[in-house]
């Protein structure tokens, strides 16, 4: 069942220097149960896709598209009902669990919290509820650490709290913002694994976002890859990997470590991320991109469907068209 | 927590006693005399030497500063001008000043954090920047000054009595009227006292509110589906408030300067204007009572913040280094 639609949003930020294009025209499509990985470099727009998703984005502007969950139009729902699928029916997890908690409640009061915002229950169900909550996501002896304050816990363990607060209501989707960037590697493939329990658990969808190929390999079923505010390619995880189109992706890829060559230095892709506040007319990528073309400078390549789920952005493809 | 209080208390006493050697020499290196305040020019020399006997101002100044101390805490330190305890006549003014400046702390609390709060949630509107314009005149223009000025006003408009703590010759008064009376003469010199706090505090709360709304634990309180009223008065005010509390602590020799000023002008029965005209009559005993006390009383409104801000906020303790 498809749970989210995202078609053609597009958020902008209108600052003193300029206006940002932080997303553009971004498409894609979450599944129930299945897990989606958007990836790309730090600054293309990850979290401003998230935000705008959950209409949180106070400074800045969604100037277009649709948000469809279940068949709703969520960027035209009135805010009373908007509050409801935040935390309610979509739940969002962040990149740092420490300043993602408030600093001046108990682990317990915030969860809590979330539980009592959305269900009509006692306070002292409430809690029992979230003792429950804190066992299922591992946190040891639950009673104890739900009087803890945030800065006490471990950033595994604030991570956990996190995810509690983010599952207390069932929500069909989870958002998680690169979720273990700041956590230690074997910390961080724990709080995969507790996620993807319970995902199968509460067949939830998950938004993974991150800049790290290797979780994306773990973890998701389709990935989608942003650069620049754009999807530049869409495809099921085994075909990414295996045979990646756009010449990003490609990139990408070959930045990844290889165990078995060990090369004494990592590839990078050479050139800079341009800047959202004044991209170049064509493609974004024409100038880091070793295919470029004349029409590259010239014309806004679209995301097409290559066929076998597989949907690139670039004009190498379009012109098979 | 209590040894560290207990610490602290200590660390008191040798800068109490450093500022008490300090005023001390200060007031006696100051021109004029007590004796020259009491009698004319034409008193014989012999009898100008018998007072100053009297006073103890014959002998060096360390040997008075100590004989000072030794009457102070024996209860046998009379003033210079009538002859009466100085604690006794402290004592006697206690009143008036406490309720003068009690009142004062309520109204700065009172009106700042509100006014700070809504200047913070409507940043830039025309509200918060005549909140802004209003303040910058507030901490600028002297109180004395304005004082006056409202002092004309009031009486000219209202034809009521402003000065003093009530209204003189006026018999058969019922209890009502009796406390109405009390508190319009509160009104106008509590405010003024409070005029420079208000101002200053406001927009100290106005900019640690704005810098509260932009951390991380914000976004995700909104995430959880909390309304914009639960976010900022639950989860950000509860944040903004602790670096106003460390305020606290100096907000009370501003008070005290003020005090003497305020009650100066207004007549009103306190010890800042007992200070003011000990002052004007070198009555040395009480002047320096009066600054031992308020010397206590900074440093004791220091520690009394620093130990509130240890229970508001959960990320200090004081440990046992
Ligand atoms: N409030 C804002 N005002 C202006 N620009 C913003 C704001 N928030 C994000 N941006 C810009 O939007 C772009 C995308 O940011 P973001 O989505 O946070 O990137 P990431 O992919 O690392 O999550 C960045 O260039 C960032 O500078
Ligand atoms: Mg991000």
């Amino acid at each position: 069942m498809k749970v989210l639609e995202v078609r053609g949003l597009t958020t902008r930020f209108y600052t003193l220097e300029g206006v940002v294009k932080a997303v553009e025209n971004v498409s894609f499509e979450m599944w129930g149960g299945k897990t989606l990985g958007l990836v790309g470099e730090s600054g293309c727009g990850k979290t401003v896709t998230a935000l705008s998703i959950m209409r949180l984005i106070p400074q800045g502007e969604i100037v277009s598209g649709n948000v469809r969950y279940k068949g709703r139009e969520l960027l035209k729902l009135p805010e009373g009902e908007m509050r409801r699928i935040r935390g309610g029916e979509i739940a969002m997890i962040f990149q740092e669990p420490l300043l993602s908690l408030n600093p001046v409640f108990t682990i317990g009061n915030q969860i809590v919290e979330a539980i009592v915002v959305h269900k009509r229950t006692s306070r002292m169900e409430a809690e029992s509820f979230m003792i429950k909550l804190l066992e299922l996501v591992g946190i040891p002896s639950p009673r104890e650490m739900a009087g803890c304050y945030p800065h006490q816990l471990s950033g595994g363990m604030r991570q956990r709290v996190m995810i509690a607060m983010a599952i207390s209501t069932q929500p069909s989707v989870l958002i998680a913002d690169e979720p273990t960037t700041a956590l230690d590697v074997t910390i961080a493939s724990q709080i995969l694994e507790l996620m993807r329990e319970l995902q199968s658990k509460f067949k939830m969808s998950i938004l993974l976002i991150t800049h790290d190929l290797g979780v994306i390999a773990e973890m998701a079923d389709a990935v989608a890859v942003m650069y620049a505010g754009e999807i530049v390619e869409c495809a099921e995880v085994g075909h990414l990997f295996k045979k990646p189109l756009h010449p990003y992706t490609k990139g990408l890829l070959e930045c990844l470590p290889d165990p078995v060559r060990r090369e004494t230095y990592l590839k990078t892709i050479p050139g800079h991320v341009p800047d959202l506040r004044n991209l170049p007319s064509g493609c974004n990528f024409q100038d880091r991109c070793p295919y470029a073309i004349q029409v590259c400078k010239e014309a806004k390549p679209h995301l097409v469907d290559v066929g076998s789920g597989t949907f690139v952005s670039c004009h190498l493809y379009q012109e098979e068209l | 927590m209590t040894k560290y209080v207990l610490k602290r208390f200590l660390q008191c006493i040798p800068t109490l006693f450093g500022i008490t050697v300090i005023s001390f020499v200060i007031i006696h290196i100051a021109p004029g005399s007590p004796i020259g305040m009491q009698l004319n020019p034409k008193t014989s020399p012999k009898i100008v030497e018998e007072m100053r006997k009297n006073y103890d101002l014959d002998k060096p100044l360390h040997i008075q500063y100590f004989l000072w101390l030794k009457k102070l805490f024996s209860g046998r330190l009379y003033s210079f001008k009538d002859g009466k305890p100085v604690l006794q006549k402290i004592r006697e003014r206690l009143p008036a000043t406490l309720i003068l400046n009690i009142t004062s702390i309520l109204l700065i609390f009172g009106f700042a954090i509100p006014l700070g709060v809504f200047s913070a949630t409507h940043r830039y509107s025309f509200l918060d920047n005549l909140g802004t314009l209003l303040a910058y005149i507030g901490i600028s223009i002297p109180g004395f000054w304005l004082a006056y000025i409202l002092i004309l006003g009031v009486v000219k408009l209202s034809g009521m009595p402003v000065l003093g703590m009530r209204t003189f010759a006026v018999e058969g008064l019922r209890f009502l009227e009796l406390a109405l009376d009390r508190i319009w003469h509160l009104v106008l010199p509590s405010l003024i006292l409070a005029i420079g706090g208000i101002a200053g505090i406001s927009r100290y709360m106005r900019s640690s509110m704005l810098e509260v709304i932009r951390q991380d634990y914000i976004r995700t309180a909104y995430a959880k589906g909390l309304t914009e009223d639960e976010v900022y008065y639950k989860h950000a005010l509860r944040n903004a408030l602790l670096p106003i509390i460390t305020i606290f602590g100096f907000l009370i020799p501003g008070l005290i300067g003020g005090s003497v000023i305020v009650e100066t002008v207004f007549a009103w029965p306190g010890i800042g204007r007992l200070a003011y005209q000990s002052v004007l009559s070198r009555d040395y005993p009480t002047v320096m009572t009066i600054m031992t006390i308020s010397a206590f009383l900074t440093l004791f409104g220091t520690l009394v913040a620093d130990i509130l801000y240890a229970v508001a906020d959960p990320r200090i303790r004081y440990g046992t280094k």
